[in-house]
């Protein structure tokens, strides 16, 4: 894999050079953005493998930021908070965040998330996969329904791949934060739960009353099936 | 409610009660009296009347006698008997205004009009008039032979008939009219009396009622405010003594409730500061952890004093992170901004996982833990990440500060409750202490033991985590226990828990 190249937006220059000499020294490349309103060109011009999102940044906040990225691109966002009880987690989870991190965090904790989020590959045991008229090419990493490319992030690719594997095996969210976010210790389930609603929203006729993807009350998800 | 307990609640039944009763005996007194002045005017006016008229009817009784040939009437008393009564009779008129009785005083024949039996003349004013040759009266029931008998007044005077003999002659006045009279007043006076009574005790009634219902609006309001509903107030109407205890009561809230106010805003300040002066610390912080990191890895390449700098900056800022977290908890359970996230979850699991969270340290002071599973497997409905936390607070607290060699875990399960305790054997806390155990930054021995790490904290955390959930936190230590031992008792459920696992 060629040099993973992370876009850190954050308005505290001491923080993002600090930021910077980590990354480097786990051989990623840093680019820099110190305020809100810079970032989306920052994101277009660097054309960026991760990003690194503060959710307080003084012009536009780090949620406007990620919706924006969210609408031209997939790329893997991973937000940065000093709040862990906020509602701004959810909101920015639901933005379409991947993953976040709460301040202060140990650098190898960082760098574990980063390379989680930047690894593509799947298991390569199945090729592809074809359910309710969706057909999930794993090797070419792209999910078509009724013959239409659907646009799904990494993450959510590599979520539902996790469920289809196994039809009608029920994952619990600490199962798929293991299996999909490669956490090894226990973490917020929340981010399970917004990203299995962006999937269904993405990938279900009706994301209210989802046939594909489905919620086993009190312990977690599982893929229907038929 | 009993009728003793509403006796004693209630003001007003008492008044109204004790009103009651005296106002009925002070009219039936009255009317009573009242009535029996009234019978007696009635009636004294008969017997004047009655004893003049009687006077009159023996002159013309005695004018008969002398009227007879006395050796004739002395032959034939029954012809002198039967003219004067005959006479007294006609004179009476019709109806008559008295009745005629002719008694003779040994033998003799008697006579009476209207078939009046004997039986109406009271025995003693019989002897009273033959003894003292006078006239004499009394009240008295006539007794007719073939009719009811009715009330009225008897006198009776002594009359000497030819032949020395002695005979009483008794005239019957009937006071039939005078009863009639009596009767209408007595009803008047008793309808009277029941309205009176009626009167008084509604009016004492709706007095009381003025009176006490302020008060117990009043009492109400007051348990109302006590119970937090601090904007509370009374209604006042008018200007009376009442309306005026009702504005100085409201004043009085109104007062209480800036205080309060201000001291909320005043805390909530502190909090919001608390919280704050944590969140902007952060970032900073995490640019130095990384820093630190960074040298501390690096540490093997410098001099050995740099190097221990480098570790020293490392534990410390472990401590310092512990400590920041810790505060922003407390500050949020103040906030009460740290709403429990309940489910129900299986007792065992949650020891488990929280015996391996603090294996490590464990290891580290060379402490053995021993977890006395309980024999049945249960369930709690708890908030699975806090219960956890007060347990491994307890257990970080254990193994840093008891200087014990093993630490024993123990569920007790109960029906109602579950009881999770945790028991070192190590040098104990002295009762003085134990007290202050749960205090915020409080310390055994501030001499010695800053050392050991933790931020002051963890138990005060630990005491919230377990309150919120309706639960104690209990501490015991003391010559008889070696060491101390510390208990979480929880309820098993949580109201308004489904039941799904």
């Amino acid at each position: 894999m060629s040099v993973v190249r992370v876009l850190v937006v954050d308005d505290d220059s001491a923080l993002a050079e600090m930021l910077g000499i980590v990354l480097r020294a786990e051989g990623f490349e840093p680019f820099f953005c110190l305020d809100g309103l810079g970032a989306i060109a920052a994101f277009k011009t660097n054309k960026p493998d991760l990003v690194l999102l503060d959710l307080m940044l003084p012009g536009k906040d780090g949620i406007e930021i990620c919706k924006d990225i969210r609408a031209i691109s997939g790329t893997p966002i991973i937000m940065l908070t000093a709040r862990s009880d906020t509602a701004d987690i959810v909101l920015g989870l639901e933005a379409g965040a991947d993953d976040y991190i709460v301040k202060p965090f140990k650098p190898r904790e960082l760098v574990a998330r980063l390379k989680a989020r930047a690894r593509r590959e799947v298991s390569k045991d199945i090729e592809s996969l074809n359910f309710a008229g969706l057909t999930i090419d794993v090797v070419g990493h792209s999910v078509t329904k009724n013959g239409k490319e659907l646009q799904l992030t990494n993450l959510e690719f590599k979520l539902l791949a996790c469920l289809l594997k196994k039809p009608g095996q029920v994952f619990t969210r600490e199962a798929l934060l293991k299996e999909v976010w490669e956490y090894q210790h226990p973490a917020d389930t929340r981010l399970v739960n917004v990203h299995v609603q962006r999937l269904r929203a993405k990938i279900e006729d009706d994301p209210e009353n989802p046939k594909i993807v489905l919620t086993v009350r009190g312990v977690g998800y599982k893929t229907s099936i038929a | 409610m009993s009728l003793t307990a509403r006796w004693r609640s209630s003001l007003s039944l008492r008044v109204l009660v004790f009103s009651s009763v005296l106002t009925i005996v002070l009219v039936i007194g009255s009317a009573s009296l009242l009535m029996a002045r009234v019978q007696q005017g009635v009636l004294d006016a008969k017997v004047s009347e009655s004893l003049v008229d009687s006077a009159v009817a023996l002159d013309s009784a005695r004018e008969i006698i002398e009227s007879f040939d006395p050796n004739f009437a002395a032959n034939s008393p029954r012809a002198v008997v039967n003219s004067i009564v005959s006479t007294l009779a006609r004179r009476s008129g019709q109806p008559p205004a008295y009745e005629v009785l002719l008694l003779a005083n040994g033998g003799g024949p008697e006579r009476s009009t209207n078939q009046v039996q004997v039986s109406t003349v009271p025995i003693n004013l019989i002897l009273e008039v033959y003894e003292n040759s006078q006239q004499f009266w009394a009240y008295t029931q006539i007794n007719y032979a073939d009719s009811a008998p009715v009330s009225g007044i008897v006198v009776g005077a002594p009359i000497l008939l030819p032949g020395e003999t002695q005979y009483g002659l008794f005239l019957v006045y009937p006071t039939i009219q005078q009863q009639e009279i009596v009767d209408v007043v007595q009803s008047a006076i008793i309808l009277f009396a029941i309205v009176l009574s009626i009167g008084i005790v509604s009016i004492v009634g709706f007095l009381t009622k003025r009176i006490t219902d302020p008060v117990r609006e009043a009492a109400d309001t007051a348990q109302r405010i006590a119970s937090g509903l601090i904007d509370q107030r009374l209604t006042v109407k008018g200007k009376d003594e009442i309306a005026r205890w009702a504005e100085s009561f409201n004043s009085m809230t109104d007062s209480l409730e800036q205080q309060i106010t201000k001291l909320k805003s005043l805390s909530m300040v502190q909090q919001r500061f608390v919280s704050d002066v944590s969140h902007e610390l952060r970032t900073p912080v995490t640019t130095v952890r990384m820093a630190a990191d960074l040298l501390h890895e690096q540490r093997s390449t410098f001099p050995p004093e740099v190097a221990r700098a480098a570790e020293l900056l490392q534990s410390e800022l472990d401590r310092f992170e512990v400590m920041l977290s810790d505060l922003l908890e407390i500050s949020r359970i103040d906030a009460g901004a740290a709403p429990l996230n309940i489910a129900r979850c299986r007792i065992h699991e949650l020891i488990l996982e929280t015996l391996d969270s603090v294996r490590p340290l464990a290891v580290q002071f060379n402490v053995d833990l021993v977890f006395k599973e309980p024999s049945s497997e249960s369930t709690l409905d708890c908030d699975k990440r806090r219960i956890q936390r007060a347990l491994r607070n307890l257990i970080v607290n254990a193994i840093s500060h008891s200087q014990s060699p093993s630490i024993e875990i123990e569920a007790h399960l109960s029906e109602l409750t579950v009881t999770i305790s945790v028991t070192d054997f190590g040098v104990g806390i002295n009762p003085d202490q134990l007290k202050h155990v749960f205090e915020r930054f409080w310390r055994a021995d501030p001499a010695r033991s800053r050392d050991k790490g933790g931020s002051g904290l963890g138990l005060s955390i630990a005491m919230q985590d377990v309150e919120q959930h309706q639960g104690k936190l209990l501490a015991e230590s003391g010559p008889e226990i070696k060491g101390t031992i510390f208990k979480i008792q929880l309820p098993v459920k949580q109201p308004g828990i489904s039941h799904e696992m």
